[in-house]
């Protein structure tokens, strides 16, 4: 059943009672929250997602709840606790669903070592996906918004998943986090866009997440493999650029922003190296969404070419 | 006279190698990095994997193979290297 079938007070009901448990790519979660405003957002902006009664597995149980104690009425506050332990100090609770999304990525980085994790966002079109791996304020989540919303399918945001087995991209699309400025580009550049509640004074400044496209949440399950490695920048009033990059200096480039790399040994020197070697690398400079749409449908259109001639 | 230095790549390591064009990255199982080498240390560094462990030969070995001749400049150069290699923690050079 899809979240956005279950109505909204029966949702808050549930979240504050046994929990929800929401799927998330191949991940489960088991999520209990006595606080209605992050309620209302998971309901807002996960209402494509698939939720189950009572499943017999969940990846992560985690909780979001007020401390006990005055800071209820003053100043309140929110703790995450995961499998029942608080590992972060607490966010005001104004923060709690952009919390929420970074205590997930936590779990994920943290838990999911069977795949080869990195800092980069995903998205696909035509069954080839390419890798968007750029340090945070480089606007990555603001490029990933705008291609996800002009045709290209959302794989993730924050976290590329690469099956070691088969090298494929695994689907784990969620909301897309917005910060300061992005969030009115994207809201000019997506008029129908549903976002969420804004979390001012982050330690990342103001906060918000995009609803993820519908399609993208139902093709969750269904990986792409990669077929381009991009390390974007945004630059304001930049020309656009798109320079081809080095595969090595692009594999050492991906493994920085990889989590658990050098967990995997060999294997992930292997697993990268296969990456590598099956894609166009590219560093990518733009100051204008729409200029930055065309680059990369072109590669789509380079790519088709390539196909017919050889 | 030249100093001869022994060389060999550094103990339990096994390197993996991935070349694209003209560089070279290989994997060091003993200390988990990744290195991106040009191509006269990777040569280097692939020959001493080889087994060719006396710098005198590798030196000559490496020049032939880059049609070079050995002349100071050039030894130190690749003397140079190969002290760069030790602190990569590749191989492990010493007085011989």
């Amino acid at each position: 059943m899809k979240l956005s079938q279950i109505n909204l007070s029966t949702f808050l009901r549930d979240l504050r009672g046994h929990g929800v448990w929401l799927r998330t790519g191949p991940f489960q979660t088991h999520l209990k929250s006595p606080i209605n405003s992050l309620g209302r957002a998971i309901h807002l902006l996960y209402g494509d997602f698939v939720v189950e009664e009572n499943p017999e597995f969940a990846d992560f149980h985690i909780q979001l709840r007020e401390p006990k104690n005055w800071r209820r009425f003053y100043r309140p506050q929110v703790y995450f606790y995961f499998d029942d332990q608080a590992p972060f100090k607490p966010m005001p609770r104004s923060h709690a669903f952009a919390m929420f999304e970074w205590c997930l990525n936590w779990c994920i980085e943290s838990q999911a070592n069977h795949y080869l994790m990195m800092h980069a966002a995903v998205i696909e079109r035509g069954g080839l996906a390419a890798i968007l791996a750029a340090p945070p304020g480089s606007g990555k989540s603001t490029l990933t918004a705008g291609l996800v919303n002009r045709g290209w399918r959302l794989l993730s945001d924050e976290l590329a998943l690469v099956d070691p087995g088969n090298g494929m991209a695994v689907p784990l699309a969620r909301p897309v986090s917005l910060k300061n400025q992005s969030i009115e580009v994207i809201r000019k550049f997506v008029p129908n866009a549903v976002i969420g509640p804004i979390a001012r004074d982050t330690i990342k400044g103001s906060v918000a997440h995009l609803k993820p496209p519908q399609d993208s949440v139902d093709r969750n399950r269904e990986g792409a493999l990669p077929r381009w490695v991009i390390f974007p920048r945004f630059e304001a009033g930049a020309q656009i650029s798109f320079t081809p990059y080095p595969k090595s200096t692009a594999l050492l480039r991906l493994a920085d922003h990889a989590f658990n790399y050098s967990q995997y040994g060999v294997k992930g020197f292997e697993i990268m190296a296969k990456l590598i070697d099956r894609c166009d690398a590219y560093e990518f400079i733009y100051s204008r969404l729409d200029d930055a749409i065309q680059v990369f449908d072109s590669l789509l259109i380079c790519d088709a070419r390539t196909m017919v001639s050889s | 006279m030249h100093s001869k230095q022994s060389c060999k790549i550094v103990p339990d390591a096994t390197l993996h190698w991935k070349i694209w064009d003209d560089q070279c990255l290989v994997f060091n199982s003993a200390s988990g990095q990744t290195h991106l080498l040009d191509p006269i240390p990777a040569l280097l560094v692939r020959q001493i994997d080889e087994g060719c462990g006396d710098s005198e030969e590798l030196f000559l070995r490496t020049v032939k193979l880059l049609d070079l001749d050995l002349t100071s400049h050039v030894r130190t150069t690749l003397q140079q290297i190969l002290q760069q290699l030790d602190a990569l923690g590749l191989i492990e050079a010493s007085r011989s």
